[in-house]
């Protein structure tokens, strides 16, 4: 369905393989299976790993359907943590770093 | 506070700039992105002639934070230098001297949103989106649009001819499928993202060291990334024709590196990690960046058109271009929610972006001369560049079998 008119809504879940013979077989499935900047892949402590992906709800159900541990987890409703307008007032205000600016009593001194 | 919107971001840069003017440039792009934004980079440093380390950032637009880390990184160096104070992260601190040193003698080029069109579609729509917003090979269907910039560069760029079919099993290698999330574009370096990175590295030539910023599995990955390496055989390299068919795959190719840069490189990843690791107790890893991170080591992910490898591979391929040796870096969050994960929740992005830049100035640190010769400056200033890279382009042929002769094969290999 690649030729779907408008994008689909995604869907996110973590897959749960045994071994990494299989963790192969699921990298393998990439294409329309989304597994983020990268794989990441995570060794759980029972054995195993996990890795989380992205996809659409055919891609991830085909997932299913072909035997891997999948469990779904409905995507978070868009956050409302990005700026609004221009807090910078179009460059008459420049930002502030989050490092603590400390002044050495020595002079060469290591700070903190 | 809050993640900063696209228009935020070149404020931010514009505001340093004009606050800081004895030791900022802003830096203007040369190409506009398909949605017609013009982009720009922030440089740090008292002297145009010193030797530069470039941190870029949003290749891929859902990994919102990079942004930050860039802005919030210039802004302390920036404050910290005019003021004559240290910087402290946490458990990890640079003492003033460091700071004045960093700025007296390196160029510090931040470029925080490489893909602002992707960054602002993301934002807007809330989409996970990856890509640019380039539409020209998706037919008119918007699931088709955009190219995976990090994709798209002049590195093994033609995977099906360079890579063994077997590595595309992987699924992470790359894509000619303009629906897919790794699609590579109709050819390399095709989009102007990817030339604006490096029109960076080639107007500031003293450039040494190059960071790109992704997330989110807590890595910092060195060169390369399209196999396992080796120090022993220069001619099983990218270059060399012979090997196309063999790559990405276990057994028989391995990547050439020479020893000494490859302990430069994972040395520096390693540093980064401690300064990272450093500041709240992390747990980042240094690691080629053919690997998977939590397997045993024999998980390769391998991709081709990747800056951080163009970047390494560079001189390699054009004797006239410095050597740049190129990290990325996965910043650190998970949830079991994909969309969390891109997008920490602003709480935890504070900090992030504080764990990061301690690493970022250790970089800095640990590349910023406690000098500059005047001469280095004065030859830098004088010599012609126009005419001599030409020249040099013309003789390298001729004067590679001589310096093989005497150098034996490293790294004047074919």
């Amino acid at each position: 369905m690649d030729d779907a008119s408008e994008p689909t809504r995604r869907l996110s879940g973590v897959v749960r393989v045994p071994d990494e013979q299989k963790l192969r077989e699921l990298l393998s499935r990439g294409g329309r299976l989304d597994f983020g900047c990268k794989p990441t892949v995570i060794s759980e402590a029972a054995g195993g790993f996990s890795v989380p992906v992205i996809g659409d709800a055919e891609v991830l159900e085909a997932l299913q359907s072909d035997g891997f541990d999948l469990t779904l987890h409905e995507l978070r409703e868009p956050q409302e943590d990005v700026g609004q307008g221009d807090r910078f007032k179009g460059r008459a205000v420049a930002p502030h770093g989050f490092g603590e600016k400390v002044r050495e009593t020595e002079p060469g001194g290591r700070a903190g | 506070m809050s993640y900063l919107n696209v228009d935020e971001v070149e404020s931010a840069l514009q505001g340093l700039a004009l606050s800081y003017p004895a030791v900022s440039e802003l830096i203007e792009l040369p190409n506009k992105t398909f949605e017609g934004r013009t982009c720009h980079a922030l440089r740090i440093g008292a002297n145009p002639d010193a030797d530069a380390i470039l941190f870029t950032a949003c290749q891929h637009a859902r990994e919102w934070g990079g942004a930050e880390i860039c802005v919030y990184l210039a802004a302390d160096l920036l404050e910290a230098y005019s003021t004559g104070t240290g910087l402290v992260y946490g458990g990890t601190a640079f003492n003033s001297w460091t700071i004045q040193s960093i700025v007296k003698n390196l160029n510090v080029i931040v470029f925080p949103c490489v893909n602002p069109d992707g960054r602002k579609y993301d934002q807007d729509n809330d989409a996970l989106w990856r890509k640019n917003r380039n539409p020209a090979d998706s037919g008119g269907n918007p699931a088709r649009i955009g190219i995976d910039l990090n994709r798209n560069h002049s590195w093994l760029w033609d995977f099906r001819t360079k890579f063994n079919p077997g590595a595309l099993a992987y699924g992470t290698l790359s894509s000619d499928n303009p629906g897919d999330e790794l699609y590579h574009g109709s050819a390399p370096d095709s989009e102007p993202e990817s030339r604006n990175v490096h029109w960076l590295l080639d107007t500031f030539r003293f450039t040494r060291w190059y960071l790109d910023i992704h997330s989110y599995t807590g890595d910092v990955l060195f060169p390369w990334g399209d196999d396992g390496d080796q120090s022993t055989t220069p001619t099983m390299n990218f270059r060399n024709s012979a090997y196309d068919g063999q790559r990405g795959v276990d057994g028989g190719y391995l990547e050439y590196i020479p020893a000494g840069d490859k302990t430069l490189v994972q040395g520096a990843a390693q540093r980064v990690c401690d300064a990272i690791n450093g500041v709240r107790g992390g747990h980042y890893e240094a690691k080629q960046s053919v690997y998977l991170r939590g397997t045993t080591g024999t998980i390769s992910y391998p991709t081709s058109g990747t800056v951080d490898d163009y970047t390494y591979s560079r001189h390699f391929a054009d004797c006239t271009k410095g050597k740049v040796y190129a990290l990325t870096l996965e910043f650190n969050y998970y949830d079991v929610d994909v969309r969390t994960s891109f997008h920490p929740p602003w709480t935890e992005m504070e900090q992030i972006i504080p764990e990061i830049d301690a690493g970022l100035v250790e970089l800095c640190a640990a590349n910023a001369p406690a000098w500059i010769p005047p001469w280095i400056v004065l030859y830098r200033k004088l010599w012609p560049w126009e005419i001599w890279d030409p020249m040099v382009r013309l003789v390298e042929p001729l004067a590679r079998p001589v310096l093989q002769r005497v150098l034996g094969e490293r790294e004047s290999a074919p």
